[in-house]
This record gives structure tokens, C-alpha cells and sequence, in this order.
């Protein structure tokens, strides 16, 4: 039987015509209206997209249906020529081929020389080999690859055709790599990439539909991604770093940005459904670390059910985050080996084989929350297991760091180091990519970032609510530190040489301010310390009875109704008052027991400022005073209490005292 | 520009947290080194507004209270964590005090009293303020201060840690091997790589520390490892009559149990944490440091009386 028969039944044909199915579905449903098609395919999306099936993998179902001794493609080829002639209601039957083809670009490891032919059908010819072995099939692959170039063309057709209703073609002849470049352009972004670049897209205000210039819009995705690096894949970042992948990119990108809506997507897995990243996060309690996951919550999901090899892991929205419950993921394995859980709306990912994780502070997780980035003036602490400690201990000692004891986690195989972070972002950055530390980028500063500065209601989970007089810092990037292009509410703001400017001391008031710079502008709010509530004032306990307050300084007496003095037993002023406190000196108090004969109450400060207080009312009854009173008396006798209750009864005690003086002995000046 | 008082009220704010955290940011604000900036924390957990667990590496802030004074003056002080700056208590008619850099070149929070006359007026003030009032805390600080119990058993220091003996002739630690002859009774520190030191009491029951290395064919197998904090160990090792405590009343004559005067403490026996804030809450002012002493002011008779019994050291008074 002859390769090229037809679509009559075969048992060869039957994994392929079940991948052909299979990637029908998954890439080219009616779920991808006007989106476009990312026919983004490596070896872990085949184990997802063949799950549980018992089907040969795809490289052996096309390989088993190519034919070997003459142009291996034509069995494929005849098939799309069949279909052509039919009522192409579904994608061309070239799509394992074709997927073969992008798995083969995929394998292609940054190592070898860029994204050349040689290297790429070196790993063609892994992916697609007959059944008896050898080694003479890569040049049959390679020399007939115009084939698979036409099949390339035919798919781009067919979706033209539908008019956007099974997504929009991203499928470009590559000027640079004619033939591969469809193949490989497929490989470097895949679904999930999409909504990152449409933020992209937003953020550098391009219109839907317009046709760019690749290289400028490659430009511009390489200084916004390494600011924004958040949901653009590992495969994507690489090439984005890579000159030599660049050409492959440009058409990509135009053709993306031609086919954007100006929407700005939800991250997806390339199932179609949402991408939820669970992330590790390590708390840092009382008793030790604990850990658990974390998922920041996506729009459009509310609530789903995640099947995972070990149960089912629920997630119920609450606030910005999932609430999880259900059966955890064990955070070990998923570390060691990835994790995908996959529910109706939404899928989450852990990626695995990772040494070393970096954590950084997270209110909004309440711990320590996975990152991929490192940057300066940040506090991180890293997880890592026992080979990804040397990458580690390279990149803390190359920024100046001590290699510290590391503590125990609930994580089998791992641990954690102290918290530490990092001054220098030019030291950061050599010392990152001399450890060997992977899955963890530098990010460097390249806008107004804040730093430091006392946070206040953590609760609120709010990342710029400052606490007033302890204003954060402002880092600003090289490129904005010149004069007057940074403003604080208007004003400009002198930045000195490190960049690193303080807020402090500027006499800031409540409430928002904002900083600017380059067009773009960064907040932060400010709140004073609030004032504690009033209570109630409580129940004091009574003054003994019996008792007076009397200063603790001065001359203090207590005088009786024969003009008799008493002195107030009174303990001294500490003498600590003198030396380390003299503002409370004078204002001390002492309670003393009156006497049950005295009626005044006198005070004289030590200024000589007398005070006279009346404690019982009694008429004067002198009698002869001794010298002593006398003395005493000689200094109020000319004390009028004009104005007070008693000063009727004072007046005819300084009457009697006067009595008892030589007549003509006082005079008022 | 640090103001100390500023990052009291944040952490009244904050009320716990991560002391590696809160050391981060204090040396923020203070522009400090951590070697510093943990002197200032060991500071203000002397004075009461805040507690930290060095060992679990956690902190909390301490409510803020108004308590009388020792001394029969009428004038209390606010303690604890104070949620606003001074002016605000200022304005409900407290006195403050600011405070310059000291020893570890971070300024003290400003102490605030509040003098009345009539019991009434302290209590208006509490409700004002926010606070609560409490009877003279220094007292019942240390009539709750208690003899030296020993710790948790603890396992003997790992072979690689560097250990130290404390000697109370000297007051000093000094590096022991272990590793040759049985340890003696005492204290001890062992610091492993990369850790914070750890203290430990060698204990032997009814037997006294002999000077100088015990010969390994006669082993203690009675004796104990427990675990032990620095100051308090340094007091359970010291013989009463050696670094005495010293107090010396404000004024001459026979002093009264009630009569203020100043305590005085070598360095090299610091007071432990409670003996300390029980002396501390006598002025609300941390101790006067000077190259070998510490000064604590206003302290009466019988609570230093009270601090030296519970440390089993003599208290010599002039």
C-alpha cells in the first residue's frame, strides 16, 4: 500500500488522525475567534494535550506515516491535497506535522548556534525518525522541507478564510529563516505570552490594527519587558535577549500587534483557559517557617474546582487572592516536578525543577511570596535545595553578602536563607548571571520606584500608605536623575548622583503626593499617627481623708488659730530631677496629714511667691507669738486676699498677727 | 533627623513583627549600623516599650500606661509604647524631657510625666490620653521579681561550637576547650557558625565550681546543661560580695525603706531584663551609662534591696 492512499482507514494513520484531532481542538476551536493562533507546541504541552490517552506521542505517529525512501512529507502532502478539494470546514490534516515541526524548533537549546538550519534539523530529525533507526533520514527531512513550508502556507490560507472565527493567523513567511522561520517563530511565544504583550501593547499606546515597524516594536518590547516581566514566558524572555532570534520575532510581533483589538486579555494557558500561578509562601511564625500556596485572583474567575494528581485543589475568591481548601498540592513535589491543575475556567501552574526559588515580601500574600526578579533595596530571603546552594553561595558572595546559616523550612530537601538584600543593581546584575542561579532575572530599576519609609496599616494590605515624617525614599534610574526631571507634586526634585533621594525632612503633608518622571508617575500617601480614643475617666480612688497636697519645694506651714506655725513633714525633691530632669522641678507634690489644729494652709514657693489656703474656718485666737512666728508672720501680714471667699477671715488673722508688733513696725510701700 | 519617638509610635502602630525587620528598618531610620541599632532596641525594651524575644527573633509592642513614681511625689510617667509623638500629651499637660544621642549614637524617646495634685487629675488625664493608670509599676515590678530558677535542660554545646566560660573573678568570658577534661560548673557561651551565641549553666548539684579543669576519669554524670539567659547566668555564677550593687541615698541620715537614692551596677554584671525595668520604672529614664557602670536614678531603698536579693548579690548602701 502506498503512502499516498488516501484517507482510507489505516491503523497507521490512527495516532496521527487522533493528534490531528486533538490539536484541531485545542488551537483551532471556535474558542479562538478573533484571537491569535500561537501554535506554541514543546514537550510538556504534548504530555498535557495527550493527558491520559493511549495514543503514540506525536514524533511517532508522524513519523510512523512519513514516507522514508522517497520525499518523507508526501503521504501529509497528498492528505492536504484531498482535503483542499473538500468543504475545509477543518484545519488542513497537516497539524501534527506541522506541531513536529514546532516541537523541533522548541528542542533547540540557546547553546547552540542561534537558530540556524543546521541546528534546527539536527533536532527535526530526533522528533521525526523511522521505525528501523540510523542516521540517514535528516537529509531527506531537510531537502524536502519546502513541503512542509507549503503546508505552513496552507494553514495561513484556511484561517484567512474563516475570517478570524478559528483565530487569527500569526503564520509569516520569515524574510530571514525562509523555510524554518515558520517553524521557529511558532516556538518562541506561545498563548500565554499574549496578554503580557497586549499590556505591552497598552502601555506603549499603539493602535489595534496598524502596521508597526518590527524592529522599533522589538526595541520597545526589550526595555518594557525587563521592567515588566510578568507573564512573559522563559522561552519569550531568552528571545528577547537574543540578537540572533530577533528576526524571528519581528514578523511575530507585527502580525500580533495587527491582530490585536486593543483589549487587554486575561493571562492564558494555551488550554484556552486562565493561568492562575500558585506561588509559595513562607511565613515566618512564631514556631518557625511555615508554607502554603498563594493566587492572586484573575478577572473572570470567581471560583473553580483544580484537579491535580493528588485531589482536587478548590479555589473561592476573597478580596484580591483565592481562598484554597481542598487537597494542597504537596509544595515539594510540585517544586521538584511542576504541577499543572487544571479546572473548567481557569488553570494553575507551578513550574519545577527550579534550585533555587527567591521570595520577597508580600502584604497582599501575608508572607514571603515567590518572585522571579531581583532587585536592589529590596529585602529577599531564597529557598533552595542542596545543588542549587553552590549557584546560590556564588551570587551572595559576589555582592558582598556572608554566607549565613540557613534555617530549616517545612519543605523536605530544602532551605531558607536569612533575610538579606542587595545595594549594588551593576554588582546584582554580574553576579546573576555568573551563578548560575536560573529562573531568576535581574530587574532593573528603570522608573521611579520607592523605597524604605515606615508602612502603616498593613491590614489594609496598601503598599504606599506612609506613616507622616517617615516618608519613603524615591530610587530613581540613571537615565532620570538629571536636573528637573523629577518632580514631587510639581516641584522639582534634586536627585543626587546615586539616585537615591529622601523624602524626609521635607515637611511633607497628609495625604497623597506624586512623583514624576518620564512620563510616568508613582504615589504614595501619608497618614500622622492617629490620636487614641478617649476613654472614660475612671473612678480614682478618694483622697485620704485627713490629707492635703502640698509642693514638695518652698516653705510650707500649716498655721493655727493662735498664729501658732506647724512645718509639713516633706520628703525632698529627687535628686535626679536636678540632673536629669529640672522641668519637673517646683511641680512636685507630696500628701501630708493635716494637723487637727491648723487652719491655714501657707505656702510660699521658692521664688517667694506665697500661696494660702484655707482648711477649716475658725476665728483668730492669738496669743503672744514667739520670735519665730513672728518671722513668719512679718512676711504676710501685708498679704491681701482680695477677691477670695476667706479673705474676710485672713484679713482678721493679719490683724491679729499685726497686733503683736510694735506699732509703726510695718509700713506698705 | 531620626526621631525616636516617631518610630515609637510606629511600632505602637504596628504592635508586632519580625525583629530582623524591625532592625532593617530602624537602621533606615536612624541611618545606623545594626551592631547600633540593636543597642537602641535593647534600650527601649529596658524602658518598657517594647518586648523582644531575641531568641524566636519576634517583637511586640507594649500597651502604653501612666504609672506613679516611686517616691510619694505625685508625678507618674508614661510607659509602654506611646501610640503619638509628645506633643500630644504635652498639650493634656505632661513634661517631657528630649533626649540627645547616646551610647549607640541613636537618641532615647522622649520621657513624659504628668505632676498633679489631687489623684483626680491623673486619672482625667489617662482617660485624655488614651491610657490606662496603674499603681506604681516600679513596685509591683519588684515585689513580682523572683529568685533565679534554672532553665529547660538543654544539650551541651555541639562539638563545633566555640565555647567561652564566664570567670567571675573577672567578669569575663574567656575560651575553654571542652573537648580534654570535664567541663566545671558555671557559664557558659558557645557561639556555632553563623549563629547568635547561646548561653548555658553547667549545673552539678551540691557542688561548687572548682577552679580549673576536673581530670576526665572523673565524670559528674548528675550535672546538667540548661539554658539560660546571659545576665541572669552572669548573677548565678558572681559571688554575692564580687561586682557588689552599690546604692546611695539622694540625701544623708538613715535612710528609710522608701528613701531614694542612686544604684549602681558594674557592666560586667549587667541586671537582668526584669531587675532592670523594675529600676528603670523608678524614673523612666534608662540607666546613666558610664565606661564601667550603669546609674540607675530614684531607685528606693527597698527595691534595690529587693533587685540584689533576687540576684543573690550583696547591696552595699552610703
Amino acid at each position: 500500500m502506498s503512502e499516498g492512499s488516501g484517507n482510507r482507514p489505516d491503523s497507521r494513520w490512527a495516532a496521527y488522525e487522533w493528534w490531528q484531532a486533538r490539536l484541531a481542538s485545542a488551537f483551532f476551536g471556535e474558542h479562538r475567534r478573533d484571537t491569535p493562533v500561537l501554535f506554541f507546541i514543546n514537550d510538556s504541552e504534548l504530555r498535557e494535550l495527550q493527558g491520559g490517552a493511549e495514543v503514540q506521542d506525536l514524533g511517532t505517529a508522524v513519523s510512523s506515516v512519513l514516507a522514508w525512501h522517497g520525499n518523507p512529507y508526501d503521504p501529509v502532502s497528498h492528505r492536504c491535497r484531498t482535503w483542499r478539494r473538500g468543504k475545509r470546514e477543518d484545519p488542513p490534516p497537516c497539524l501534527p506535522l506541522l506541531a513536529a515541526a514546532v516541537l523541533a524548533a522548541a528542542k533547540m537549546q540557546r547553546t547552540e548556534a542561534g537558530p540556524g538550519a543546521p541546528a534546527y534539523y539536527a533536532r527535526l530529525a530526533e522528533v521525526l525518525r523511522p521505525a528501523w533507526g540510523g542516521e540517514q533520514h535528516r537529509k531527506p527531512l531537510e531537502s524536502n522541507y519546502e513541503t512542509v513550508v507549503g503546508q505552513w502556507i496552507c494553514l495561513d490560507e484556511w484561517l484567512r478564510e474563516q475570517d478570524g472565527a478559528r483565530g487569527l493567523s500569526t503564520v509569516k513567511e520569515n524574510p530571514t529563516y525562509r523555510k524554518i522561520g515558520y517553524a521557529q517563530s511558532q516556538a518562541l511565544v506561545r498563548a500565554s505570552d499574549h496578554a503580557a504583550l497586549q499590556r505591552f501593547f497598552r502601555s506603549e499606546g499603539l493602535s489595534p490594527g496598524r502596521s508597526a515597524d518590527g524592529g522599533r516594536l522589538l526595541k520597545a518590547l526589550r526595555m518594557w519587558s525587563a521592567v515588566n516581566p510578568e507573564g512573559l514566558s522563559q522561552r519569550l524572555r531568552q528571545a528577547l535577549d537574543s540578537h540572533a532570534e530577533s528576526p524571528l520575532l519581528q514578523p511575530l510581533l507585527v502580525t500580533l500587534l495587527e491582530g490585536w483589538d486593543g483589549s487587554a486579555a486575561q493571562g492564558r494557558a494555551d488550554s484556552g483557559r486562565l493561568r492562575i500561578r500558585l506561588r509559595v509562601v513562607l511565613e515566618d511564625e512564631f514556631t518557625g517557617w511555615e508554607t502554603r500556596w498563594h493566587a492572586e485572583a484573575v478577572a473572570g474567575v470567581d471560583r473553580d474546582s483544580l484537579q491535580h494528581p493528588a485531589g482536587a485543589l478548590e479555589l473561592e475568591l476573597a478580596d484580591q487572592v483565592y481562598r484554597l481548601s481542598g487537597v494542597m498540592p504537596d509544595v515539594a513535589r510540585a517544586l521538584q516536578h511542576g504541577l499543572t491543575a487544571r479546572g473548567t475556567k481557569a488553570d494553575a501552574c507551578v513550574e519545577g525543577g527550579r534550585d533555587v526559588l527567591v521570595l520577597r515580601e508580600d502584604p497582599v500574600a501575608g508572607g514571603w511570596a515567590e518572585t522571579d526578579k531581583l532587585t536592589v533595596f529590596e529585602p529577599y530571603v531564597f529557598l533552595f535545595t542542596r545543588s542549587g546552594q553552590g549557584p546560590l553561595q556564588r551570587l551572595l558572595a559576589d555582592t558582598g553578602h556572608q554566607w549565613r546559616r540557613p534555617e530549616s523550612v517545612p519543605i523536605p530537601g530544602w532551605q531558607v536563607t536569612p533575610e538579606l538584600r542587595f545595594d549594588d543593581e551593576q554588582v546584582l546584575a554580574a553576579a546573576l548571571s555568573r551563578s548560575g542561579v536560573r529562573s531568576v532575572r535581574h530587574h532593573p530599576v528603570r522608573r521611579l520606584s520607592l523605597r524604605n519609609g515606615l508602612l502603616v496599616k498593613r491590614e489594609w494590605r496598601h503598599r504606599s500608605l506612609f506613616m507622616l515624617g517617615a516618608e519613603p525614599d524615591v530610587m530613581v534610574p540613571e537615565e532620570l536623575r538629571g536636573p528637573g526631571l523629577v518632580t514631587l507634586d510639581g516641584q522639582p526634585l534634586e536627585v543626587p548622583s546615586d539616585g537615591l533621594t529622601v523624602l524626609r525632612g521635607r515637611g511633607l503633608t497628609p495625604g497623597r503626593h506624586v512623583l514624576a518622571a518620564g512620563g510616568t508617575a508613582t504615589d504614595f500617601y501619608l497618614e500622622p499617627a492617629p490620636e487614641p480614643p478617649e476613654g472614660a475617666p475612671a473612678e480614682p480612688p478618694g483622697t485620704p481623708p485627713g490629707t492635703v497636697a502640698v509642693p514638695l519645694d518652698g516653705d510650707v506651714r500649716f498655721l493655727t488659730a493662735r498664729g501658732h506655725f506647724l512645718t509639713a513633714g516633706r520628703p525632698p525633691e529627687p535628686v535626679w530631677w536636678t540632673e536629669r530632669a529640672p522641668v519637673l522641678r517646683g511641680g512636685g507634690t507630696v500628701r501630708v496629714t493635716v494637723p487637727p489644729d491648723a487652719v491655714w494652709l501657707v505656702a510660699i514657693s521658692g521664688a517667694g511667691v506665697p500661696a494660702v489656703t484655707l482648711l477649716r474656718t475658725q476665728a483668730p485666737a492669738f496669743e503672744s507669738l514667739s520670735r519665730a512666728a513672728k518671722d513668719f508672720w512679718s512676711g504676710l501680714v501685708l498679704l491681701d486676699l482680695a477677691g477670695v471667699p476667706h479673705a474676710s477671715l485672713w484679713k482678721r488673722y493679719r490683724e491679729a498677727a499685726l497686733s503683736q508688733f510694735p506699732r509703726g513696725g510695718f509700713t506698705r510701700v | 533627623m531620626f526621631d525616636p519617638d516617631l518610630f515609637i509610635s510606629w511600632m505602637a502602630e504596628q504592635r508586632s513583627g519580625s525583629l530582623a525587620t524591625l532592625i532593617r528598618d530602624a537602621s533606615w531610620a536612624s541611618g545606623c549600623e545594626r551592631k547600633p541599632v540593636t543597642q537602641w532596641l535593647g534600650r527601649i525594651e529596658a524602658l518598657g516599650a517594647v518586648s523582644i524575644d531575641w531568641r524566636t527573633g519576634r517583637w511586640s509592642a507594649n500597651a502604653c500606661e501612666i504609672t506613679d513614681l516611686p517616691g510619694n511625689t505625685q508625678t507618674a510617667v508614661l510607659t509602654g509604647a506611646r501610640p503619638v509623638g509628645p506633643d500630644f500629651y504635652r498639650a493634656r499637660g505632661a513634661v517631657a524631657v528630649p533626649q540627645g544621642p547616646e551610647e549607640s549614637g541613636i537618641p532615647l524617646p522622649t520621657p513624659l510625666w504628668l505632676q498633679y495634685e489631687e489623684r483626680s487629675r491623673l486619672h482625667e488625664f489617662a482617660a485624655s490620653a488614651g491610657v490606662a493608670a496603674v499603681p506604681c509599676a516600679a513596685g509591683s515590678a519588684a515585689r513580682s521579681l523572683g529568685a533565679f530558677v534554672l532553665g529547660d535542660l538543654a544539650a551541651p554545646p555541639a562539638r563545633d561550637s566555640t565555647v567561652e566560660r564566664f570567670d567571675p573573678a573577672v567578669g569575663r568570658f574567656s575560651p575553654v576547650s571542652l573537648g580534654s577534661s570535664w567541663p566545671v560548673p558555671g557559664l557558659y557561651r558557645f557561639t556555632r557558625f553563623g549563629r547568635q551565641p547561646r548561653y548555658a549553666l553547667l549545673h552539678r548539684p551540691g557542688r561548687q565550681a572548682a577552679p580549673g579543669p576536673v581530670r576526665a576519669s572523673a565524670p559528674f554524670p548528675e550535672q546538667t546543661w540548661h539554658s539560660v539567659d546571659r545576665r541572669a547566668g552572669i548573677h548565678y555564677v558572681v559571688p554575692p560580695a564580687a561586682f557588689p550593687l552599690r546604692w546611695k541615698a539622694d540625701r544623708a541620715g538613715e535612710p528609710c525603706p522608701g528613701s531614694l537614692g542612686r544604684m549602681t551596677v558594674d557592666r560586667r554584671t549587667p541586671l537582668p531584663l526584669a531587675q532592670e525595668r523594675a529600676a528603670v520604672l523608678c524614673t523612666g529614664l534608662a540607666s546613666l551609662r558610664t565606661a564601667g557602670t550603669e546609674h540607675y536614678d530614684g531607685v528606693p531603698l527597698f527595691i534595690a534591696d529587693r533587685i540584689a536579693r533576687t540576684l543573690r548579690r550583696r547591696l552595699e548602701t552610703a
